[in-house]
């Protein structure tokens, strides 16, 4: 386990928001259809967003409260009209400074500034290889060129790279391609299945889900090249997750989240500070979800490869105790080529 | 251990991203993307590295706290820092 590993377990056990995620702006310059956001106003975001003195004191009051990484993102972060004031603030913060983006905005002056301010990893969302398949779920022409422009502007500066590819029916097929690009960069891949819903509940993403047979093949090439696809066991009386624990979310108009995917706030930071929200009963309430409190046992069977996420839970089942139907069947398959084809046809 | 820098102020880098937890520090050089993880002794002497300082001071206050002779202290703490300058993550004014 690395450093930064230890570090987060400890401090999710001592409630220490060790990595805070922000919502800078909703505006994209992409428009992918399996986008979490419901929208891509600020000003239909629900609320008036954060002026920059007040997210000024959202990262003192983090920095306070033991945040160590801060990770901008949106829609595209790099469209918000202060970032790059709201960069070099949280910079003379001592955070490690990460960024998602969708890589459209990063020319030559933007890895420039981002690579002098320190920034300590950037994550990139790259698709596919193929121009066709990354820029139709951008629905942006030209956006995979840009993309893979972006990944080696950074890495020629020394910018840690990750790639971030989410897995849908039109791009599960080939994604290992995009893993042979980006290693041959220095960079790292991470790939997800995980389509959530919007954020206000709409299931409209979940529809671009990849199919079982698909993810069969995924999850079998996986193993090929040696990821890791089984979770590791679970104890009964751990929480279920980190959200609200070691992690936690600032949405564009300041509600404090216990996770980007738990959308129930915990409360807004323009009319209370951080310490209040993150003590109050309500955040004491969303982060006490044990593992034996869920309505399935995810300690054996296929409860034992289901990465639950009460936040996909609440939105898609109701309840954020239940069992997820497409997580579910993740793990099962999951389960199935961890075990072996052959093994698991048996006990069908 | 260098010498030369005994009278000298340790000081951390600015804005290198690092923080306490658990009376531990954990601190990233970018650049390199190395993470250092220091122990409470280290995170002690990691934030007493704030310029203002001499090592002479700080080696007196790690001697009386940890009942160690002065002499002992003031080897360890520059032995310590000289490690975290070649780190980049000190320097000494």
């Amino acid at each position: 386990m690395s450093i930064l590993d230890r570090m987060r377990n400890r401090s999710a056990e001592l409630l220490v928001p060790f990595q805070a995620t922000i919502e800078l702006t909703t505006e994209c310059n992409a428009r992918c259809g399996h986008c979490y956001l419901a929208s891509h106003d600020d000003r239909v975001a629900g609320g008036i967003p954060l002026s920059v003195d007040e997210w000024k004191r959202v990262f003192d009051e983090l920095a306070a409260a033991g945040t160590l990484v801060l990770i901008f993102m949106g829609g595209e972060a790099l469209l918000h009209p202060r970032f790059w004031q709201l960069a070099e603030y949280a910079a003379t913060k001592n955070f490690a400074l990460s960024l998602i983006s969708n890589g459209l905005a990063i020319d030559e002056t933007a890895a420039e500034r981002l690579a002098g301010l320190g920034f300590y990893q950037v994550s990139l969302s790259l698709y596919s290889m193929e121009a066709e398949i990354h820029d139709r779920m951008t629905r942006r022409k030209g956006s995979l060129q840009r993309a893979m422009a972006a990944v080696e502007r950074l890495r020629a500066r020394g910018i840690p790279v990750s790639v971030n590819c989410l897995l849908t029916s039109a791009n599960i097929e080939r994604c290992f391609e995009l893993e042979d690009w980006a290693g041959a960069r220095g960079a790292s891949v991470q790939f997800d299945p995980m389509v959530t819903p919007r954020s206000d509940s709409a299931l409209d993403p979940t529809l671009l889900r990849a199919t079982p047979e698909q993810l069969r093949g995924y999850y079998r090439e996986a193993r090929r090249r040696g990821r890791a696809i089984a979770p590791a066991p679970v104890a009964m009386g751990d929480p279920v997750c980190n959200a609200g624990r070691g992690k936690c979310a600032v949405s564009v108009t300041g509600e404090l989240l216990a996770c980007l995917d738990v959308r129930e706030s915990l409360g807004n930071l323009r009319e209370a500070s951080f310490e209040e929200l993150w003590n109050s009963p309500r955040a004491e309430r969303l982060r006490g979800l044990r593992n034996e409190d869920l309505r399935f046992d995810p300690s054996g069977g296929d409860g034992a490869f289901c990465d639950h996420c009460p936040g996909m839970a609440a939105s898609e089942v109701g309840d954020p105790r239940a069992a997820v139907p497409f997580l579910m069947e993740l793990a099962r398959i999951r389960r199935e080529v961890a075990i072996g084809d052959c093994i698991f046809a048996q006990e069908r | 251990m260098d010498s030369s820098n005994c009278g000298g102020r340790p000081c951390r880098t600015p804005d290198l991203p690092w923080r306490r937890i658990d009376g531990r520090v954990v601190v990233i050089h970018p650049r390199s993307g190395q993470v250092h993880e220091l122990n409470p002794v280290g995170a002690q002497l990691w934030e007493a590295a704030d310029g203002q300082r001499a090592l002479t001071e700080i080696a007196h206050e790690l001697a009386r706290e940890f009942e160690v002779s002065e002499e002992q202290a003031g080897r360890d703490a520059a032995e310590f820092y000289a490690e975290l300058e070649r780190l980049g993550l000190v320097r000494f004014s």
